[in-house]
């Protein structure tokens, strides 16, 4: 029989401080870290001069206009998607919950094919952009999932994630049929699938920064409700819970937050369904360290796995999607294993 | 200006459906380009000017056509940094590679502070490049026309206009003559295979024309376009007199064709005509550039075994 | 001040399962509400809590109808401890009843030291402060189901709703759970509660007798177990031994 006593204070914001300061560190590593060398005084001289304005040679033009924002990109998509997957996983509680459930995904992918493989084409889709058609698309790929789900004012858990699924595959399918119209472009639209960070701009980063302003407060707010949720949903009304509007909510801003980060990132596998679970086993299920937690650890783990991305195998590099994979996929294999045994 | 002319131009072209019509008409375009030699800002591919202040000097070419481009036009001295397939010509091979236009080393690229990034237009390293303040032309020759139009646009960039049309004379001559050798012999009909799947290539691609210059008739007709993934029954309907596999370097050949039902009774396997490519041969007849007449020759050749 | 139906109706997929039904609780009573399965004693608690509209007729709380209340502000005064309860692995028991005072703080807020105290105090009455920092999964059915009193206590309501809270425990377990209830009534909370076990339920104060829908008998415990009564609701002969507690025995 186990232990694990109340948190003390000290305890608790030991594990906040420590994991803030990971995430620093693994920052200031990446920014280091690149196919052209650099050292940790060149980096922050380039990092001061971008702050200001300035770029004097290519040194500075590598860190702040390459690097920087790859960085702070790969940072921010992993805080977004492994808040996305919390909140999906309390929702639906369901702990194989990810993300990518009610489609969001496909539509990306979708969206961002489309915008490929016609974009040289049709004049509308080249101005809109490969990015900004994966996001709308992706949007309103899941606002189709919610409403085909819907029963009278209520969101059912079971009936989401079958709509999710059923038109998930279908855009799945579309996205492979589109391709095969133009071969020279379905080589791009597969790396575009695969997840990278190698085309990174600070727009992009403004973009996502954005969504996850918008919803990090909002996310710690609710991390009692993502309790409540866990009795049930008639427990956590009768508790006080507007269930349903809070379910409405939580999916509509975890999707925006998902929608965005696919759409500067491409589709980039278990960040959001292995770091919350990696923070349960270390620090416990309940949200309110979670949520915190997986926002940290989401931006270290895929800043790592961007950092291993381009160096394992420099000069070419691999999709990061394919390294989260690597170390996602075992990962949860042991979770589950431990699942097991534990019971 | 030039360059608004050759896109205006390249639309209409594409439109016409007769092909000799279309040679004409593209044949007096290049000639009024050639005319209205006045330089002005070069457009690529994706719509965008590309203006230097002065020619450019150190160029960076992510696309191997534009690599050999550069090379052609005397420039290769210009080249810092080539994509990693580029190989050839040889001197090349000391250049700093820097991935490919997909999966680009952009810290090594911006590293060697290039004037000028030459790639291609479906990538995204463009849309990448152009906030730094980088110039790029994104563009590649889709057909023979188009290789005479990039040459063009890639030798303003370096200020080598005159080696250009030296270059593109030589290039259309050698062509015609090609031609000529060609013009009293059988017409073969001739499948040419990408890969297994099996893509092919139509008329309208570029090895599609050169299959046309080389007086052989593809089987893959012109709607389908000009990498289409075709039925493998087209391929046993037309039963064609050649094969001509650009897969060969992967592993496809003679004996896997055959192996493909239904395809074992093909003529052109029954006859040894199926015609296995090297990787050299291969990208001599896929990289849309200045060694066109090269590729042209390679294939009239590969040809005199198979007609009929 | 009572917690009172009047004249509720309740369908389910075109099935009428409560027909007309008039029920009051008063602040100091413990309720026992049986019937045979089927008879709506549920859903009786489900248009008692608000989760649940009738068709027809009012639920009304104190005077006001029960959608009248913010859902928080009605989770201040009425708790339920639902029929089998869902305990989330990996909290402590400690967790669990914490979550009992989300009605009174809102979303940013931290639980305050009086928070704290009201946990405390929930626990102890009901026996569960020393698994306070175990995980519930490694409680047993009697302790978990202890453990979601005190939740419901800490909500600090004037009324306390328990469906059907001693089935799966341990006979022990379900005196002790009765026990609970009746100290409970008599501090003051009006308690209903669901029964399936016809002699636990002789213990309560009085009885409501549910058959398919509809209110047979109110009352005490021996105006309410009577053979004839019973046996008709309940489709088998029964047995009742009169007596100040009487007891009932299948016929």
């Amino acid at each position: 029989m186990n232990d694990r006593a109340g948190w003390p204070v000290l305890r608790r914001w030991t594990v906040r401080g420590a994991s803030l300061l990971s995430v620093t560190v693994v920052v200031a590593v990446a920014l280091t870290v690149g196919s052209v060398s650099t050292s940790p005084s060149e980096v922050a001289v380039a990092i001061a001069h971008g702050l200001r304005g300035r770029s004097d040679g290519a040194l500075d033009l590598i860190v702040w206009q390459v690097r920087a924002p790859r960085v702070l990109l790969a940072a921010t998509t992993g805080a977004a998607l492994a808040l996305a997957g919390t909140a999906y996983q309390a929702v639906f509680r369901n702990p194989l919950a990810d993300p990518y459930l009610l489609g969001a995904a496909s539509g990306a992918g979708f969206g961002a094919t489309l915008a490929l493989v016609y974009g040289a084409s049709n004049a509308w889709l080249g101005q809109l952009g490969v990015s900004a058609s994966a996001f709308l698309v992706a949007l309103a790929t899941v606002v189709a999932v919610v409403m085909l789900a819907r029963r009278g004012g209520r969101l059912p858990v079971v009936s989401l994630i079958l709509a999710g699924v059923v038109l998930g595959s279908s855009l799945s399918a579309a996205t492979s049929f589109v391709m095969l119209a133009d071969r020279e472009r379905t080589a791009g639209v597969l790396a575009w699938l695969l997840g990278s960070f190698s085309f990174a701009s600070w727009r992009d980063l403004a973009l996502l920064t954005a969504g996850l302003i918008v919803a990090v407060p909002g996310a710690l707010a609710a991390r009692r409700a993502f309790d409540l949720l866990l009795l049930g949903e008639t427990s956590a009304r009768q508790l006080g819970l507007p269930v349903e509007l809070f379910k409405w909510t939580v999916v509509l801003v975890a999707t925006l937050l998902t929608a965005a980060a696919v759409a500067v990132a491409g589709v980039i596998g278990f960040v959001g369904l292995v770091v919350p679970h990696a923070v349960r086993l270390a620090v416990g299920p309940e949200h309110r360290e979670l949520v915190p937690l997986s926002l940290l650890w989401g931006a270290a783990f895929l800043v790592l796995a961007d950092l291993v991305a381009r160096t394992l195998l420099a000069p070419t590099e691999l999709p990061v999607g394919i390294v989260t994979a690597l170390v996602g996929g075992p990962f949860f294999l042991l979770l589950l294993r431990h699942g097991r045994e534990a019971t | 200006m030039v360059g608004f002319v050759s896109l205006v131009s390249k639309r209409l072209v594409r439109m016409l459906p007769v092909r000799p019509a279309r040679a004409a008409l593209a044949a007096a375009a290049l000639v009024v380009l050639s005319a209205a030699a006045a330089q002005g800002p070069v457009v690529d591919d994706l719509g965008r000017e590309v203006t230097l202040a002065a020619p450019a000097m150190r160029v960076v070419a992510m696309v191997p056509s534009h690599t050999e481009t550069v090379c052609a036009l005397g420039a290769c001295d210009r080249l810092v940094g080539v994509d990693m397939f580029s190989d050839h010509p040889a001197q090349v091979g000391s250049l700093p590679r820097l991935g490919s236009a997909f999966d680009p080393d952009l810290e090594a690229l911006l590293a060697l502070e290039p004037d000028l990034v030459l790639t291609d237009e479906y990538s995204g390293l463009a849309e990448a490049l152009r906030p730094l303040g980088i110039a790029v032309y994104a563009g590649t020759p889709q057909t023979i026309d188009e290789i005479w139009e990039v040459t063009y646009e890639v030798a303003d960039l370096l200020g080598r206009r005159s080696e250009a049309a030296l270059l593109v004379g030589r290039a259309r001559g050698r062509l015609a003559a090609l031609s000529n050798t060609v013009e009293q012999l059988s017409i073969p009909s001739v499948f040419v295979e990408l890969d297994a799947s099996p893509y092919a290539a139509g008329p309208d691609s570029y090895l599609g024309e050169l299959l046309d210059l080389a007086r052989a008739e593809n089987i893959v007709p012109a709607e389908l376009g000009a990498f289409p993934l075709v039925d493998p029954e087209l391929v046993v309907a037309r039963d064609p007199d050649a094969i001509i596999l650009l897969d060969a370097p992967f592993g496809e050949s003679a004996a896997s064709v055959a192996a493909r039902p239904g395809w074992s009774e093909l003529q052109a396997v029954r006859n040894g005509a199926v015609l296995e490519l090297s990787q050299a041969q291969v990208n001599l007849l896929t990289r849309a550039g200045p060694r066109v007449a090269d590729a042209l020759e390679t294939l009239i050749e590969l040809l005199e075994a198979v007609r009929p | 001040m009572t917690l009172r139906l009047r004249g509720v109706h309740l369908a389910y997929d075109g099935a009428e399962v409560v027909r007309g039904v008039d029920l009051e609780l008063r602040p100091g009573e413990l309720v026992g509400l049986i019937g045979p399965n089927g008879a709506g004693k549920s859903s009786l608690v489900g248009l008692a809590s608000g989760i649940v509209r009738p068709k027809a007729g009012r639920a009304e709380l104190e005077g006001r109808p029960l959608q009248r209340y913010g859902r928080r502000e009605l989770a201040r005064k009425l708790a339920v401890v639902p029929q089998s309860p869902v305990l989330p692995r990996g909290f402590l028991a400690r967790s669990v009843v914490s979550m009992g005072r989300a009605p009174h703080l809102g979303f940013f807020a931290s639980e305050r030291v009086l928070d704290r105290r009201v946990v405390e105090e929930a626990m102890r009455r009901t026996d569960t402060w020393r698994y306070r920092d175990q995980p519930v999964e490694s409680l047993s059915g009697g302790e978990r189901q202890r453990v979601v009193l005190a939740r419901a206590l800490a909500q600090q309501p004037s009324w306390l709703l328990l469906d059907e809270p001693t089935t799966h425990l341990d006979l022990r377990f379900q005196a002790e759970m009765m026990r609970h209830a009746s100290r409970l009534a008599a501090e003051g909370l009006g308690v209903l509660a669901v029964l399936h076990d016809l002699n636990q339920a002789a213990g309560c104060e009085r009885l409501v007798l549910l058959d398919r829908g509809r209110i047979v008998a109110d009352g005490t415990p021996n105006e309410v177990l009577r053979e004839p009564l019973l046996a008709r609701v309940f489709a088998t002969p029964v047995q009742v031994r009169p007596g100040l507690r009487p007891v009932v025995l299948p016929g």
